[in-house]
């Protein structure tokens, strides 16, 4: 029998000589050398377990409401984070745009609609997704998808209406000259229309443009689109007078009026003409009672103005800044300040428009133009036809032949006549029409000077004035 | 316990956790690196120990249980003869040897533990009992019962 005791303890044998590695000072030393890096990797995993918690909660936050993520985008250090962890896109696009909108879109929310046109081919789909509409403004919420290249191209929304369906009237203020820059296919994305006189039952119109100095002019229409609106409600604004007056130039400005909704701020004013002076514009912003800024640069969604002025039933002018809205911020009373003043003091460079002889000047050059107005057609002009454009009657279309002999215009073009809100003759200075290239500029057909001529000016040729000039408005 | 006091119990008990240690793996560098592994834990732990008379039996069970954890390891991923040939080249055991360390390592852990404690660290029944938290007489019973199997594991009679 075999005798385990025995042949366990010769086994053991070689185990109970303690090998020289199992020194006390070995021993000591890399236990506590393992405590170190233990103590560490404990800091170390929770300091990293409260990073994760908190980048977590940043992302479920700033994702949350426009407001929160509004919040976070201000906060130093991580704004950056915080506007890079947003992945929503109407969130996005408020956030990058205008941040009061923060306020009214969580205030008042977005109608939801989801309609859907095609237009006449089928080459591009809009879905307006929902909307929100105050007394100011109408903000849709749109997808464009395609069957276009979707990879290599862009898109304008341009001839643009708004036509109230109880009057007829177009209510749109900015028909002409703005253009809505899209080039994201399939995400919803924001679109604005400053509005003169907000109602109920509507229809939005538009043409989807590619831009035409990649394609040739009468290419570049790719659709109509339009969409009908009934039973909205408009948020109201509110309406405060205002009687203050600075001078700058020797020119005294009257400022006349604050209207405030959800979507944006309007500060009215009046100004006298004043000779060899041209105004173009105002630095301003507005504080509360501890002189925060509370509003200040307003960045619509697209290529929307930024002001505008127009005449009254008396042919009477007056002027309109847009800035971001101060509906929602809770004050008595708020300041505005007027910091810088734009104006061209010199003999400015005005490019003249003479469609009676059908010329134009510029720097004592004189070449021919061709006009197109809408007695005449697209079509007629060789362009491609488009539905609605019949119905814009006020609507004059300078197409100058652009040639190495015509002097360059080297600034934004501005009407200097008429008071029309601006066009921007930079946005596609030059277009090919039937494989000549031309300038455009498109303007308003009443706002001829007294000699029946039309009359722009470079913007960048005006100067700036700080008048740093401010007054309190009680709320 | 200061870190002086802690340092000193462990080395008047090294040579048994050594060998405790060498007994799952007949090698030095592993049962060396199981000591450390064990007193690092111990170390970490060792204001969980209330009553310092304890200290070796506490820290004998915590050493137990690493060397059970990593020898499970370490036989899932190769044999035992792989295992011990990988750690320990020049420590080639005889035929006989081997067939019993596998005979022992074949053991339910409860019976190769009180096997461990007993030929390996030399500790009385009443010592083995207290490591264990098992009465005295289990320990005796399970003494026995484990040489029985080794004895039938090895081709003896019981």
């Amino acid at each position: 029998m075999i005798d385990i005791e025995k042949e366990i303890l010769e086994l053991t044998s070689e185990a109970k000589e303690l090998p020289e590695t199992m020194n006390m000072d070995r021993i000591r030393r890399r236990a506590k050398k393992r405590k170190r890096i233990h103590t560490f990797a404990v800091v170390g995993r929770s300091l990293a377990g409260v990073l994760v918690t908190m980048f977590l909660a940043l992302f479920i936050a700033v994702n949350s409401s426009v407001s929160v993520a509004r919040a976070f985008s201000d906060v130093p250090v991580i704004g950056t984070l915080s506007r890079n962890l947003v992945v929503r896109s109407d969130i996005k696009k408020a956030l990058k745009h205008n941040k009061n909108l923060a306020a009214a879109f969580e205030e008042e929310g977005l109608t939801p609609v989801d309609m859907v046109d095609s237009g006449a081919t089928g080459q591009m789909t809009v879905t307006v997704d929902s909307f929100y509409a105050d007394e100011l403004d109408l903000i849709l919420c749109l997808k464009l998808d395609t069957k276009l290249d979707p990879d290599n191209s862009y898109f304008y929304m341009r001839d643009i209406q708004i036509i109230d369906l109880n009057t007829g009237d177009n209510v749109y203020q900015d028909t002409h000259c703005s253009m809505d820059y899209f080039d994201t296919i399939g995400k919803l994305q924001f679109t604005e229309f400053f509005w003169d006189r907000p109602c109920t039952d509507f229809e939005v119109r538009f043409n989807l443009w590619r831009p035409f100095d990649e394609v040739p002019y009468e290419d570049a229409v790719i659709d109509s689109f339009r969409f009908e609106f009934h039973d909205v409600e408009p948020s109201a604004a509110i309406h405060i007078p205002i009687d203050e007056t600075f001078t700058a130039y020797g020119m005294n400005f009257h400022f006349t009026e604050i209207q405030a909704a959800g979507s944006m701020t309007k500060v009215f004013y009046d100004y006298p003409e004043g000779e060899n002076i041209t105004f173009h514009t105002f630095d301003l912003y507005i504080t509360d009672e501890n002189g925060n800024v509370i509003s200040d640069e307003f960045q619509a969604f697209g290529s929307r103005m930024t002001g505008y002025d127009f005449f009254d039933e008396n042919g009477k002018q007056h002027n309109c800044e847009i800035l971001p809205s101060i509906f929602y911020d809770d004050c008595d009373s708020v300041s505005i300040h007027i910091s810088t003043v734009f104006c061209t003091t010199h003999d400015p460079r005005f490019l003249k428009i003479d469609p009676e002889n059908r010329t134009g000047t510029f720097e004592g050059k004189t070449f021919p133009i061709e006009v197109c107005d809408s007695s005449t057609t697209y079509s007629d002009y060789g362009l491609p036809s488009m539905p609605y454009y019949d119905t814009l009657e006020e609507k004059v279309f300078f197409v100058v032949p652009y040639d190495e002999e015509m002097p360059e215009f080297d600034g934004t073009i501005m009407p200097l006549t008429g008071g029309a809100p601006q066009c921007d003759g930079n946005v596609f200075p030059v277009a090919t029409i039937n494989g000549e290239k031309y300038l455009v500029i498109e303007y308003y057909k009443y706002n001829y000077d007294e000699d029946g001529c039309y009359y722009f000016v470079q913007q960048d040729d005006s100067e700036t004035l700080r008048v740093n000039k401010s007054f309190k408005v009680n709320l | 316990m200061k870190d002086a006091e802690f340092f000193e119990r462990v080395e008047k008990i090294r040579q048994k956790m050594y060998s405790i240690a060498y007994s799952y793996f007949s090698s030095e560098s592993m049962a060396v690196d199981m000591v450390d592994d064990a007193v690092y834990r111990g170390y970490l732990k060792k204001h969980t120990l209330k009553e310092p008379k304890y200290f070796e039996t506490w820290l004998i069970r915590i050493l137990m249980n690493v060397c059970a954890t990593a020898y499970k390891k370490a036989k899932k991923h190769r044999s035992f003869e792989e295992y011990i040939v990988e750690h320990e080249p020049s420590a080639q055991p005889t035929l006989d040897k081997l067939e019993l360390k596998e005979a022992i390592s074949s053991l339910p852990e409860d019976l190769r533990r009180i096997i461990t404690l007993k030929y390996y660290a030399d500790y009385s029944t009443k010592e083995i009992a207290d490591i264990l938290k098992i009465p005295m007489g289990t320990v005796g019973t399970r003494v026995r019962k484990a040489l029985d199997l080794l004895r039938i594991e090895l081709g003896g009679e019981s």
